[in-house]
């Protein structure tokens, strides 16, 4: 039997005795021949580490114990700092620990290793004027900020400041965006050709600094001569890479394209890499014209406009300039060329700006909302942000301040960024005071710059290399004393309205929270199949009662364990008395056999968060009765092999036929007295085409639905776990609608099964979630589900809330998109639209206020959803309405009695954009205001956007497929009541009406249900 | 190329054969009399939604496909009208037209007197006949 041993130490500096992070540790066995290694582990933030070796791993023929000593590297893990190898611990015990003390002499004996690199991710010292000028360096102590100064002989140019993160590095960082077409020192600005020739030939110092400490230097030089440059300018030629809507024209000035003679220019979606073979699809301005222009270039300099100031539209865009030919063809074809040039590689081209007012989450207040929060994902050489509310223990968090909504009073405006524990809204209402973390230095060591007007990688900054502490968190952009200078700046620790910026205030502006993905409790897991060899078959009868099916009784079983290697439910962990029970039911796979086998990964996960798993065997073609009564002879069988250690606390989950069998069994457990406790259950991509299951009454159970826009198997319009969410009540239920998800990747066994069903085009598939994606979404969702409801864990409850996504998923996919429904018990109905449907029924809500519409083009339905909209994937009724002007509204009259709405903690309401509806601009979300309105007409308009999406369909390629999915928005009331300068709060003691307005988009047309009052 | 050096591969769907005819089938143990329409030539995946024939507007109670998937009956417990076509298809979206006629006045019907005498025969008026549909399933039989 193979014998665990753990080795734990601290790595600290020598002389001040602080521990150092980032450092990279390896144990080792002396042999007599070749050393054994034991194991590895990268210090933490206190310079803290533990390895975990099994004797397997060193034991010799008669060797029990290890001969142990250490060996200590730089974060770059080659160069060795430290080692105990001539004062071996020979014979050590189970347990060891190591106060590792290094030198700072020693420590410094790898120096940084500073690279920058061009626009075209190749390392040099030479840029063109245009090019970013971008840093990546090594070996830096980690977690530590770190300032870069470029000079020339007559001075300071600029200086920024960075943090490495946890492995000592700086990777990719904007030092520079656009080299040589502007001057950071001036106070004027001038054209661009002009700057431009300020620049040539020049050499420049960039020096890394630790501290007070000079830790590097390299000197980078300017080309003596321009290539063809295009920028975005104004009509001088300034440079002018962001502006308002209506502010200005979107203009290039191209320069040194004389030779070029006639050129296309395409206003293009901005894109983070542009490869050669891209496809170019311009802009659609809103006078309905492309963004594209021709222009006849002649001489050095021209400024060629390419949308005009009234029909520009909000966005961040590219541009493409293509050398014209007469009459060939190939000059028309859409996609990017070697030969084409697209403007800078490393910054948007021209951020055209949403009006900032409008921005702001309520309306006619001065709270700036915005996310800053984000993770930072490299892909090949470019860096960008995922803004995130989500990271797991340990990550780092990065933050960006996304020109695209900047007000203009906030650019090129000295700022000091401040990551604080979230307040409630009462502790905001009474002190805006700022408190930068202790563990990030306190507010003396804010990271301060000046912020960039044309590109979020200019204003990227890592904020919180190696978050350990796990909690909810804001983030403030404080401007301080508004300095445009670095040098003037004097931040003032407070969040002060309407100047500074804020990533949270009404709910957390994100979390660092243990990830259900990746976190567990138990090291070790056993596991065993059992078979018909065993347990015989059971025969059961399909719901036709067509066909009799004779079960062979097998399934795959793990379990969490005390030792690595256990076979036998004997050996199931002897921690605690009992364990959880959680049975998996496949569907409908004639691929090939072993579909139970295609879940051990998430078997393996949850055995090793203390529950018992196991995946059962159902024959081809079962349908849903038999597969449930299958389950129950399964769950005889595993109580009977765990016996006690099982725990009669079950979650069932099941899969596509086996999603609508988990259903019907919750049912039959009550009906037929099985007896067994099921809390939990949870349909995958699960049909609903045998007993129409209405889940609720005296067997509702917490129930969780998670179904994919990109189902390959079930693309219909019926029959999906829509269905079965909008039939459950009487539990707290959640629906996932995960964009690009399948129907069979999340079984390892089906693979892309239903990638040939016909019902995916190639463009589908090729738009299809990885299979990674798939299992992290399962591990995760399930984990945290039947942590929540077998563990009474409540900590996991916002995911189910759609509040948050756990982190590894939403880092699965650079865009992940999950749009949640989600109905508690605690609710107070507004309107659910049941009943009888006349074409006046809309007029009087479920509560029993009256229903008031205000410019609408024509009166909203009240109907069936799908017989409105045959798209509609719901059995459930709503409200069908489209607008066509910022004025138009829909109100619902609060009765007295029903107005103390102060005890629920949000409101909320399902919605979808129709599909195919003319009024909602393509591939754009939708936004709207909700306001409540008081007794005494105090009133507050929150815009959705700033909290959520109301997204555009996910069209597919069969679009008769593509659904109208209701998603829930849910509003926490503490936004009504917070402070905000410039508007009242509101008193949730006395609401007299609830109104949707249509204020923020010109045209919409959307479909709502569910509007209630909830917890 | 050549246009004569082109060949023509036939269409699979040509291919496909199609055989009716009324047989008895146990529907929760009970033989019932059903009209079968056999499909053949033809690769019929297993898949989540339940698989469905259309002949004109009738739609077949059940589809049983071989565990090969090389083939499927459906089972209609209505008469089937004159059609040019059959249809397949799952949940409510038809996969595959298949041109194959069908003519109800040659459907092969089976002798009554020869048929289980309690077996529910929907076509003849005056024999026992399900009104509720479906009879509830048994529990499960553990061997």
């Amino acid at each position: 039997m193979s014998i665990r041993f753990t080795i734990v130490g601290l790595v600290r500096e020598a002389e001040s005795g602080v521990g150092l992070p980032g450092l990279f540790v390896k144990a080792y066995d002396k042999d007599l021949l070749f050393d054994d290694l034991l194991g590895t582990a990268i210090t933490g933030a206190d310079g803290s580490f533990e390895i975990v070796a099994e004797s397997d791993d060193f034991r010799d023929f008669f060797e029990t114990r290890p001969d142990l000593y250490l060996r200590v590297f730089h974060a770059d893990r080659i160069t060795e700092i430290w080692s105990s190898k001539e004062s071996v611990r020979w014979n050590a015990g189970r347990y060891e620990e190591f106060d590792v003390l290094i030198p700072a002499e020693a420590l410094g004996k790898a120096g940084p290793a500073i690279t920058l690199v061009d626009d075209s991710g190749k390392t040099t010292n030479a840029y063109q004027p245009g090019e970013s000028l971008v840093l990546s360096t090594i070996g830096l102590r980690p977690s530590t900020q770190h300032t870069v100064v470029l000079a020339d002989e007559t001075g300071e140019i600029l200086t920024q400041t960075f943090f490495s993160d946890r492995q000592g590095e700086i990777r990719d960082a904007v030092v520079w965006p656009q080299v040589g077409i502007d001057d950071p020192r001036d106070t004027e600005r001038l054209p661009v050709e002009e700057v431009r020739r300020r620049w040539y030939d020049r050499t420049l110092t960039l020096e890394l600094r630790d501290g007070k400490r000079r830790l590097g230097e390299s000197r980078i030089t300017i080309a003596a001569k321009g290539r063809p440059l295009a920028v975005a300018t104004d009509a001088d030629g300034r440079l002018l890479n962001g502006f308002e809507i209506g502010q200005d024209d979107a203009r290039l000035t191209l320069l040194d394209f004389a030779d070029w003679n006639d050129v296309r220019i395409w206003m293009v979606p901005r894109q983070h890499e542009w490869h050669e073979g891209d496809r170019i699809t311009a802009v659609r301005l809103s006078s309905e014209r492309e963004a594209v222009a021709d222009a006849r270039l002649e001489g050095e300099v021209h400024r060629v406009v390419v949308g005009r100031r009234d029909e520009l539209v909000p966005g961040a865009h590219d541009f493409i300039i293509r050398r014209i030919r007469y009459g060939y063809e190939d000059d028309d074809d859409l996609f990017l060329r070697a030969s084409d040039a697209v403007t800078s590689r490393r910054s948007t081209g021209l951020v055209v700006r949403e009006q900032f007012m409008a921005s702001k989450i309520i309306r006619g207040g001065c709270t700036n909302l915005q996310q800053i929060a984000g993770r930072r994902t490299l892909g090949n050489i470019w860096p960008y942000i995922q803004f995130s509310d989500t990271f797991q223990v340990g990550e780092d968090v990065w933050g960006a301040l996304d020109p695209n909504a900047l007000d203009p009073a906030h650019t090129g405006k000295a700022v000091a960024i401040y990551v604080i524990p979230h307040k409630t809204a009462a502790q905001w209402t009474m002190d805006n005071s700022l408190n930068n973390l202790a563990v990030l230095g306190g507010n003396a060591a804010v990271p301060q710059w000046v912020t960039q007007s044309w590109c979020v990688n200019a204003n990227l900054r890592l904020l919180w290399p190696n978050a350990t502490q796990v909690g909810d968190y804001d983030i403030v952009a404080d401007f301080g004393n508004n300095s445009p200078t670095l040098a003037g700046f004097i931040h003032d620790d407070h969040y002060d309205m309407p100047l500074d910026i804020i990533d949270g205030y009404v709910v957390p502006g994100f979390r660092i929270v243990p990830d259900p993905t990746t976190d567990t409790s138990f090291v070790n897991t056993g596991s065993f199949m059992y078979d018909e060899g065993s347990q015989g078959y059971v025969d059961v009868v399909d719901d036709n009662g067509m066909t009799n099916y004779h079960v062979p009784l097998k399934a795959s079983v793990h379990f969490p364990a005390d030792v690595a290697g256990a076979t036998t439910a004997a050996q199931i962990s002897a921690t605690q008395p009992n364990f959880p029970l959680v049975v998996v039911v496949h569907g409908n796979y004639t691929g090939g056999p072993g579909s139970y086998t295609g879940y051990e990964y998430l078997l393996d996960h949850l055995a090793k968060n203390g529950f018992i798993a196991a995946s059962i065997h159902l024959e081809f073609y079962q349908s849903g009765t038999d597969r449930a009564r299958v389950l129950r002879r399964h769950l005889q069988i595993l109580f009977g092999m765990f016996g006690t250690h099982a725990a009669n606390n079950v979650g069932i989950m099941g899969h596509s036929r086996g999603g609508e069998a988990v259903v019907i069994a919750t049912r039959l457990n009550h009906q037929e007295t099985w007896g067994y406790n099921i809390n939990a259950v949870i349909s995958l991509a699960p049909t609903n085409q045998y007993t129409f299951e209405h889940f609720g009454g005296a067997w509702a159970r917490p129930f969780l639905v998670i179904y994919g826009s990109l189902d390959g198997d079930l693309g219909g319009i019926s029959d999906t776990g829509f269905e079965l969410y909008d039939n459950a009540s009487g539990m707290k239920k959640s629906m996932m609608f995960v964009y690009r998800s399948c129907h069979d990747r999340y079984n390892t066994v089906w693979g892309d099964g239903d990638f040939y069903f016909g019902q995916l085009t190639m463009a589908d598939q090729a738009r299809v979630l990885s299979a990674d994606a798939h299992r992290k979404i399962a591990t995760g969702y399930m984990t945290a589900f039947y942590r929540q409801y077998l563990r009474a864990e409540t900590q996991w409850e916002g995911i189910f809330r759609g509040e948050w996504v756990p982190a590894a998923v939403q880092a699965a996919d650079a865009n992940m998109k999950i749009y949640p429904q989600y109905e508690d018990t605690t609710v107070r109905t507004i309107d659910d639209f049941e009943g009888p449907h006349t074409g006046t029924s809309w007029q009087t809500s479920t509560i029993g206020g009256a229903v008031v519409q205000t410019g609408l083009p024509s009166p909203p339905q009240e109907n069936d959803l799908r017989t409105m909209d045959a798209h509609s994937p719901h059995q459930s009724a709503g409200l069908l309405l489209a607008w066509d002007n910022v004025t138009d509204s829909l109100r619902y009259d609060i009765p007295a009695g029903q107005r103390d709405v102060h005890n629920f903690a949000a409101v909320s309401f399902r919605i979808s954009q129709r599909v195919d509806s003319p009024s909602n601009p393509a591939n754009q979300v939708q936004d709207l205001r909700l306001t409540l309105t008081d007794g005494l007409g105090m009133s507050r308009a929150i815009r959705i956007s700033k909290l959520t999406d109301i997204p555009y369909p996910d069209v597919r390629g069969h679009n008769v497929q593509t659904k109208s999915a209701l998603r829930t928005v849910r509003i926490p009331l503490s936004v009504y009541a917070i402070k905000c300068l410039g508007v009242n709060a509101v008193d949730l003691t006395n609401i007299v009406s609830l109104a949707f307005e249509f204020a923020e988009k010109p045209a919409g047309e959307i479909e709502i249900d569910s509007v209630q009052f909830t917890n | 190329m050549k246009a004569n050096e082109i060949i023509r591969l036939p269409d699979p769907r040509k291919q496909v054969r199609v055989e009716v005819r009324e047989v008895v089938h146990e529907v929760f143990n009970r033989p019932h009399i059903l009209i079968r329409v056999r499909l053949t030539g033809w690769h019929f995946p297993g898949r989540a939604p339940e698989p469905f024939v259309l002949i004109g507007k009738v739609v077949s109670r059940a589809v049983i496909i071989d565990r090969d998937g090389f083939g499927a009956n459906a089972y209609f417990d209505e008469p089937l009208p004159a059609a040019e076509r059959v249809s397949f298809g799952y949940g409510n979206i038809i996969s595959w037209d298949f041109e194959l006629p069908i003519d109800p006045e040659t459907i092969p019907k089976l002798d009554r007197n020869k048929a289980p005498r309690n077996a529910i025969d929907p076509f003849h008026a005056g024999l026992i006949r399900e009104t509720e549909g479906r009879s509830e399933p048994p529990e499960e039989v553990v061997s």
